[in-house]
């Protein structure tokens, strides 16, 4: 019976998601159409789709399986990440949205193309292999969390879930283009948020409250209730802290983020979404601590961490709830997996089939191509989620430092650094990314595990920086920048016009 | 220790809270009175 309850539940969220597929059909008869739903999203609508594409199921399953192992120590994460998102919306979106507005942009290496006057299109195939080769890892190590959840909840096979999961999602993506994808974001990412504090608060009370709570996880481990874990204030606890505080830095430039500035309706669309996308993941992030804390004292000596979120959700609530909750995890995932494939989409149709070798093919085909080419990444991915990566997490996190280092640190110069080059925007591109992957091969090890992103990002700022200063920067570029500033004035300040 | 939390662990719950929230309750209030002042809260100055 409770089964039948869950899978009613899932029924009726499938068939949202399929409604919202077909209600964006309308606006995917053109490039900008099918791959930013036509640049007229409204504040709410960019504002969870940026938070539900950042978090994955990494949040869920991640965060919490993170709360439960670190305690408190995980607030770190939650550090980062808002100080990520704050600065995103603050600094980055409004400049960023009045370059693309002008350039006509659609994805955001034609930004960086137009910015960096790139005539020989190397910025546009270097992204497009960043992009295409960290997605297909995201990918699958998302639809590889998709069938699990499917396996967990639902009692279907791993790798039925795994298919079907890339059905629904290929489905609505494909057919309702980006319009469709920001939209059921919306609605994944409202239900994360309620999911995650229901669960949070719950979780407490299932306990017995706030007070004993403390008291049972201090009986527990007392480092769980110290910020610097259980190393202390010692190199590796500062190292921890950091490597937690750095996977927020994604949230000031990768590509799938940025698109959502893109797509905003105009400025005052950014400036009422900064608001709601920063209180978002507050909730977002302490619900997923407090609930993993929680699980902790109420299920502890679990083998693997990242079940508690499950566990939970079966335990703690009648069978409806926990469909709602099955909806919930699967939300989260399907959420990045739009948003990914619509990007590399983009990429590969946008950016080298229009841009470079055949700009005179029509709207209505090249949209065309690019729900053909959506349809045909996700088919790529499933044979790699198939064969089961064991180590779901460690891949996201990952995918999402190896897209961030190579794109934030040079969308960062190219905003707010006239001087930047398109050779110091190329060596920063490279070496942001190579920086991960080495560092993940060769170092991470050997440095406590220190999270690859603040080397990539460190080594990518710095690249950009000092190739910039031995460079010469592209032509009018000067007067654009300081034309952009003007028209964005201050973050903090009334505009002013000399 | 307060409420069962040592006085460090509020800290950094409160500012990884706080820093953030503010930031942008700044950036919001500052850029909803330009955008109501009129002329995209352009002000001239000479």
């Amino acid at each position: 019976m409770a089964s039948y309850t869950i899978l009613g539940v899932f029924i009726a969220y499938l068939l949202v998601l399929l409604g919202l597929g077909l209600w964006g059909r309308r606006a995917s008869h053109s490039v900008a159409g099918y791959y930013l739903a036509g640049k007229k999203l409204p504040s709410w609508v960019i504002a969870f789709s940026s938070n539900a594409t950042g978090e994955s199921g990494w949040l869920l399953l991640g965060l919490t399986g993170m709360g439960y192992l670190v305690g408190i120590h995980a607030l770190w994460v939650v550090l980062g990440e808002v100080l990520g998102v704050t600065l995103g919306w603050v600094l980055v979106a409004r400049p960023f949205k009045v370059y693309t507005d002008r350039y006509g942009a659609i994805t955001v290496p034609d930004f960086l193309v137009a910015r960096f006057r790139d005539k020989r299109h190397g910025l546009r195939f270097m992204s497009v292999f960043i992009i295409l080769s960290m997605v297909v890892a995201y990918l699958a190590a998302q639809l590889v969390a998709t069938g699990k959840a499917f396996e967990t909840f639902l009692g279907m096979s791993y790798a039925g879930g795994v298919v079907l999961g890339a059905a629904i999602t290929l489905f609505y993506t494909t057919v309702g283009g980006f319009k469709a994808v920001a939209y059921t974001d919306l609605v994944q990412g409202v239900l994360m948020a309620a999911g995650l504090t229901v669960l949070a608060v719950v979780g407490i009370g299932g306990a017995g409250g706030w007070l004993p709570l403390m008291d049972q996880l201090r009986a527990i481990d007392p480092a769980l209730l110290m910020p610097m874990g259980e190393h202390g204030l010692s190199t590796p606890g500062v190292i921890s802290a950091l490597g937690f505080v750095g996977v927020g830095l994604a949230f000031l430039g990768v590509p799938q983020l940025l698109t959502r500035f893109m797509a905003a309706k105009d400025e005052q669309e950014i400036v009422s979404g900064s608001l709601i996308a920063v209180i978002c993941i507050i909730i977002f992030d302490l619900g997923a601590v407090f609930a993993g804390m929680a699980g902790r004292a109420l299920f502890p000596g679990l083998d693997d961490p990242e079940t508690v979120m499950p566990l939970m959700s079966t335990d703690l609530f009648p069978a409806f709830l926990t469909g709602i909750f099955v909806v919930v995890v699967l939300g989260a995932i399907m959420s990045t997996v739009d948003s990914l494939l619509i990007l590399a989409s983009s990429a590969v149709v946008r950016d080298l089939v229009q841009k470079v070798f055949r700009p005179d093919f029509s709207e209505l085909r090249l949209s065309r191509y690019g729900q053909v080419t959506t349809v045909l990444l996700g088919l790529f991915a499933i044979p790699f989620a198939l064969a089961e990566v064991q180590v779901i997490f460690w891949f996201v996190l990952f995918a999402w430092s190896g897209l961030a280092t190579a794109f934030a640190p040079v969308v960062l110069c190219a905003l707010f650094w006239k001087r930047t080059t398109l050779a110091g925007a190329l060596a920063g591109m490279a070496g942001g990314f190579l920086t991960t992957v080495i560092w993940v091969v060769a170092f991470k090890a050997q440095f406590y595990d220190l999270y690859e992103m603040l080397p990539g990002f460190f080594v990518g700022g710095a690249l950009t920086i000092l190739v910039s200063l031995f460079t010469k920067p592209p032509e009018g570029a000067d007067e654009e920048f300081d034309s952009v500033k003007r028209v964005v004035g201050p973050a903090f300040g009334r505009r002013t016009v000399n | 220790m307060i409420a069962g939390l040592p006085w460090t662990a509020w800290l950094l719950l409160i500012v990884s809270v706080g820093l953030g929230l503010s930031i942008v309750l700044v950036f919001y209030r500052t850029h909803r009175r330009n955008g109501a002042s009129g002329s995209s809260g352009l002000e001239e100055t000479g």
